[in-house]
């Protein structure tokens, strides 16, 4: 008997030169490398973008709120929204002792024609609430040192150091407080220069006698509190009526989730293109494992573990992963210093004021874009990886024939995609689901269409070839039969493409819907030709001003309309009320009961607001009016699209009993049908300059142009990230179709050595790329229209509670056919180029 | 040579073994009932109409498939008790294969295709990479070890594609139909290599071949067809 078989040891690496044939393989497909490397560093680059202008904005939002209300328990307001007393504050302190309280009171001014949040202070009462307010030292020690400071000046004011010194002020300076229409001086007494001192850019300190004589308010907004149980229960036995303690920074919670609502859609977006970007990466890698199959096999026949190809595999897209992360995440940091300005902008515009807007670069989210990068690189390499682990030895391969393998797949696969839509519309069933379920069924509906299209283009390409099989050139026969013969690659890239392209088309119908929306609500809800608005808050129209343009020449009509913050049980909410019917005021969406609204017995809700609240018609909400509580019934709803925020209708009479001062704040004029309508504005605006306080006179056009312009600007980072999405698409199709022609010229050099010519070999890779490319953005117009209704109706609708008009923007559908077949056509000239080079011989032998 | 000395001598034995492929519900018998032995240091070569399964039965030798029944057992060790990555270790130790279309890695180097089987084998690369060139350089290919396969004519890869099987001096050789890719002159200066290196390291070779030039050549010859395998009677000398 012989000696028995000695058996090496089990590969734990991969050997240095299957390394050193991979990365000669990559440099000879360095363009295929190199676009997928380009399509992974841009979604890369649009996540690490997107989260930084997020997360900036997250932190701008905590630190404006910190600034703002620092670490409270409670706040003590006045039931119907107005000033609190500023005995209250006295009262508390004396009867109940409670120290740990403070004064607060804030509103806009603007100094050299820029914003700032100023806050009043009453120093001595903020130590002793010891407020960790950012940019201040916690003890109470440093802030009275601060503080003193600044009391020691009368008309004292604090200044964030760089703001200071970007306006050219120095401490001593004086400055002119505009707010209200008044100017007020004041005196620079110190600047801040903490560590947080960014959160205070957009902020000033005053004392708080001084911030109510330059906002022109007298009263309290709050009185801030940190408290234990104990004396919470005291206090809220102890306090007047017409005051409600609350708990501190319930207004923000719901402002933040609403911004965050609005980050978590532009994440989404991003994420959408990272995923494309991995499907083309999926594509590239299962192309390129397809290509050296043989060589794959010889590798197997010669002993090398099925554990070291699949090593090989991944080891190669980690790399590429890797380079193309760590490029996306440098580009992400440039590009997110400019998102974070649409962002921050847009958050701005919609919820909240922010006081701080710098971009504070968070270094998690680098690492968590390379890691997202890498991961999914990898996790997409994963299948073709397996399937390179699998390479059947070379002496097998002639028995496998591939592509008669995949044609049996196609129907497993039609039916997987077929299940996977039936989820992803049975996850949307419910209306008031999750956000997360409703990314978690457009991604089902997404690859449900997905594994549908190789199936779906076989069937399409059999008919085809079935009706005019006479009729067709030889050259357009062939390269249809080329497509069907090799689906398992062509219906593969035509798949990822579609996905790719689809996107484009669920975001741009999306914006273009949501724009029409807002045209048409606009239509509906301004009433009147010319709107006359006094811009100070919380200030109503000069009863005197009133009456004179009512006399004005051209005048002939006049509305009025209302404005106050409610308190309600959902906390504080914008309430409206009008002159008039509401059906000519409102875009009404729902109203059963709208005569009860007209006879003052039922409210109106916008849209946003009863979709958070769950509230719909026939339901009660309950308000705080200065003699206790009250509730009305909600007769309908109305679309609103002013805000995420809250906001109501009250009937005009409901609203005069709350607020029986309160004057307009805004009038609608209707003009003579003759009148000359630029002298009337002219005459308009000349009448208000007579008048104090800040007016605004503007025709609906040039509100609508206004309003449609603040729209383009929020939507302007969507804008650019569709853009970023379509520039993705446009390298993925290039990479995907130009791998798939280079690795089929061995086929084509057996067709020219069988006699085609160059020109007719050219001719048949054009017209298959062509081909694939109108298919996939034939089928991306469906696609994208599915994803754009769940992005309407489902993703907007659980975000913002805004429901929209349905509008297909035809130039979006062109944009999407002509992206496809623009960079298939040029994804097929360098392969169509190099086979006119080529000689048929040397093809033949280069494998 | 007497059966007890025979079996004694067995390097490669192979007993009732038998494999069928599924096509569609049907199944197809490719190897009869087969009963051979190899012995140590002997060249032989195995003839049979296309579709009789000579293909087939090297692989299953070689542990890239599984036998439906019977066994075969090299060194005395059965391949049956092997799993597919065991097997797959055996094969890369103790087997070289040559191939009619050559299959080198075409992003390889003649020396690095070479030094890939040794590097598979535990050796340092720049050994491995040493040993390479020395090999070629000593059947005139010197010159062409940083070539890649594309650079080379059928001849020369065929004699790269044998360097590569013999390198690692695996105990079995399979070679499939080597010279069926190469002109007659070329063909008997790769037989001329295959026999002095297996000479030298007293190698066992199975090679399937539609030649009978080639068979001629072996120390002994086989014959496959549906009913089994047949030694063909007569004298061959190398």
């Amino acid at each position: 008997m012989n000696k028995p078989v000695t058996l090496p040891g089990r590969e734990r690496g991969v050997a240095s030169l299957l390394w050193r044939g991979a990365w000669r393989h990559a440099r000879a497909h360095r363009w295929q490398s190199g676009l997928s490397v380009l399509g992974v560093m841009l979604g890369v680059m649009m996540v690490v973008a997107v989260d930084l202008a997020n997360s900036s904005a997250r932190r701008a939002f905590e630190l404006s709120v910190a600034t703002l209300s620092g670490n409270l328990t409670h706040q003590i307001v006045a039931q119907d929204g107005g000033a609190v007393d500023d005995a209250l504050f006295g009262r508390l302190r004396t009867e109940l002792g409670i120290q740990s309280s403070a004064p607060a009171l804030s509103g806009e001014v603007s100094l050299q024609g820029r914003r700032f949040t100023l806050l009043g202070l009453d120093l001595l009462s903020e130590a002793s609430l010891e407020r960790r307010r950012p940019g201040f030292a916690a003890t109470p020690d440093a802030l009275l040192g601060l503080g003193l400071q600044a009391l020691t000046q009368p008309r004292g004011i604090l200044l964030q150091g760089e703001a200071a010194a970007t306006l050219g002020l120095a401490v001593g300076d004086t400055l002119p407080l505009r707010s209200g229409g008044n100017t007020t001086e004041v005196t620079l007494a110190a600047t801040l220069d903490g560590a947080q001192a960014n959160a205070l850019d957009k902020v000033m300190f005053a004392d708080i006698a001084l911030a109510q004589a330059v906002l022109g308010r007298s009263g309290l907004d709050s009185i801030d509190l940190r408290l234990n149980d104990a004396q919470s229960q005291t206090l809220r036995a102890w306090l007047p009526p017409e005051y409600l303690l609350i708990a501190a920074g319930g207004d923000n919670a719901t402002l933040e989730q609403l911004s965050q609502a609005f980050q978590i859609n532009l994440r989404a977006m991003s994420l959408l293109a990272l995923l494309v970007a991995a499907l083309l990466i999926y594509n590239t890698a299962s192309l390129s494992v397809l290509e050296r199959l043989p060589t794959l096999g010889v590798l197997r026949a010669l002993g090398v573990e099925r554990g070291a190809l699949l090593r090989l595999v991944l080891g190669e897209s980690a790399l590429l992963g890797l380079i193309a992360s760590s490029g996306g995440v440098a580009l992400g940091l440039l590009l997110g210093q400019v998102l974070v300005r649409f962002v921050t902008r847009t958050v701005d515009d919609l919820y909240f004021t922010l006081t701080v807007t710098r971009f504070l670069p968070d270094y998690w989210v680098l690492l968590e874009g390379l890691a997202l990068g890498l991961g999914l690189t990898v996790a997409a390499a994963l299948l073709p990886a397996l399937q390179a682990a699998n390479a059947p030895p070379i002496t097998l391969q002639r028995f496998m024939p591939q592509e008669y393998a995949w044609r049996r797949r196609l129907r497993v696969l039609a039916l997987v995609g077929l299940g996977l839509l039936a989820s992803g519309y049975a996850l949307l069933w419910p209306e008031r689901g999750a956000l997360v379920t409703g990314f978690v069924a457009l991604n089902c509906i997404v690859f449900g269409f997905c594994l549908l299209i190789p199936w779906l283009l076989s069937g399409l390409l059999a008919l085809v070839l079935a009706l005019t099989l006479r009729h067709l050139p030889q050259t357009l026969r062939l390269s249809l039969r080329n497509i069907q013969s090799g689906i398992g690659r062509t219906g593969l890239a035509v798949a990822a493409l579609c996905v790719a392209v689809s996107v484009t088309v669920g975001v741009g119908v999306m914006i273009g819907s949501f724009r029409y929306t807002i045209e048409v609500w606009l239509e509906q809800t301004l009433s009147g030709d010319v709107q006359l608005s006094r811009l100070d808050e919380g200030a109503g129209i000069d009863p005197v001003l009133e009456r004179a343009v009512l006399t004005l020449n051209g005048v002939q009509t006049a509305r009025r309309h209302y404005a106050r913050d409610l308190r309600t049980e959902f906390g504080m909410v914008r309430a409206f009320a009008h002159e008039g019917a509401a059906a000519e005021q409102l875009y009404i969406k729902d109203a059963p009961d709208l005569a009860a609204f007209d006879a003052g017995e039922a409210l109106l809700l916008a849209e946003p607001f009863a979709w958070r609240q769950a509230l719909n018609s026939g339901d009660t909400l309950r308000y705080y009016a200065p003699d206790g509580e009250r509730s009305l019934p909600v007769g309908g709803i109305y679309f609103d699209y002013t805000s995420g925020s809250g906001a109501l209708e009250l009937p005009l009479g409901r609203f005069l009993e709350l607020w029986p001062e309160q004057g307009p704040g805004q009038i609608s004029l209707t003009l003579n049908p003759n009148a000359d309508r630029a002298a009337t504005l002219n005459a308009l605006r000349e009448l208000t300059r007579n008048f104090p306080g800040s007016y605004g006179v503007a025709a609906n056009a040039e509100i609508k142009a206004l309003t449609l312009a603040i729209f383009d600007r929020t939507f302007a980072i969507t804008d650019v990230l569709r853009l970023l999405a379509l520039l993705v698409a446009f390298v993925g199709v290039l990479s995907a179709l130009s791998a798939l022609q280079l690795q089929r010229l061995r086929e084509y050099a057996l067709l020219r050595a069988s006699g085609m010519t160059a020109g007719e070999t050219s001719a048949m890779i054009l017209t298959q790329t062509a081909t694939m490319g109108l298919c996939a953005g034939l089928l991306a117009l469906p696609l994208g229209l599915m994803m754009s209704q769940v992005l309407i109706d489902v993703i907007n609708r659980r975000s913002f509670g805004w429901s929209m008009q349905h509008l297909i923007p035809w130039e979006v559908l062109g944009q999407a056919l002509a992206l496809a077949l623009g960079a298939a056509l040029l994804a097929g000239v360098y392969p169509a180029l190099r086979i006119r080079r080529l000689s048929p011989a040397l093809a033949l032998r280069e494998e | 040579m007497n059966a007890e000395a025979d079996d004694r001598e067995a390097f490669v034995r192979v007993s009732g073994l038998s494999h069928v492929y599924a096509q569609g519900t049907q199944a197809q018998v490719v190897l009869p009932d087969l009963n051979f032995t190899l012995r140590r240091g002997e060249i032989v070569a195995l003839l049979g109409r296309s579709g009789s399964g000579k293909t087939t039965l090297l692989n299953l030798i070689s542990g890239i498939e599984a036998p439906g029944q019977g066994e075969i057992e090299i060194a005395g060790h059965a391949l049956s008790t092997l799993n597919e990555q065991a097997r797959t270790r055996f094969r890369r130790r103790h087997i070289g294969f040559i191939y009619q279309f050559f299959n080198l890695v075409p992003s390889l180097s003649a020396a690095e295709n070479i030094a890939l089987i040794l590097e598979l084998n535990g050796a340092p690369l720049k050994a491995a990479m040493t040993q390479a060139r020395d090999l070629l350089a000593s059947i005139g290919l010197g010159a062409k070890t940083g070539h890649f396969p594309a650079q080379l004519s059928g001849g020369e890869q065929q004699r790269v594609a044998i360097l590569r099987a013999l390198a690692h001096a695996p105990a079995l050789i399979l070679a499939d139909e080597p010279t069926g890719n190469l002109d007659a002159h070329s063909g008997q200066e790769m037989l001329q290599l295959l026999r002095e290196q297996l000479r030298a390291r007293r190698g066992t070779a199975l090679v399937v071949t539609h030649s009978l030039a080639v068979a001629r050549t072996a120390d002994r010859i086989l014959t496959l067809d549906e009913g089994g395998i047949h030694e063909q009677a007569g004298d061959f000398a190398w």
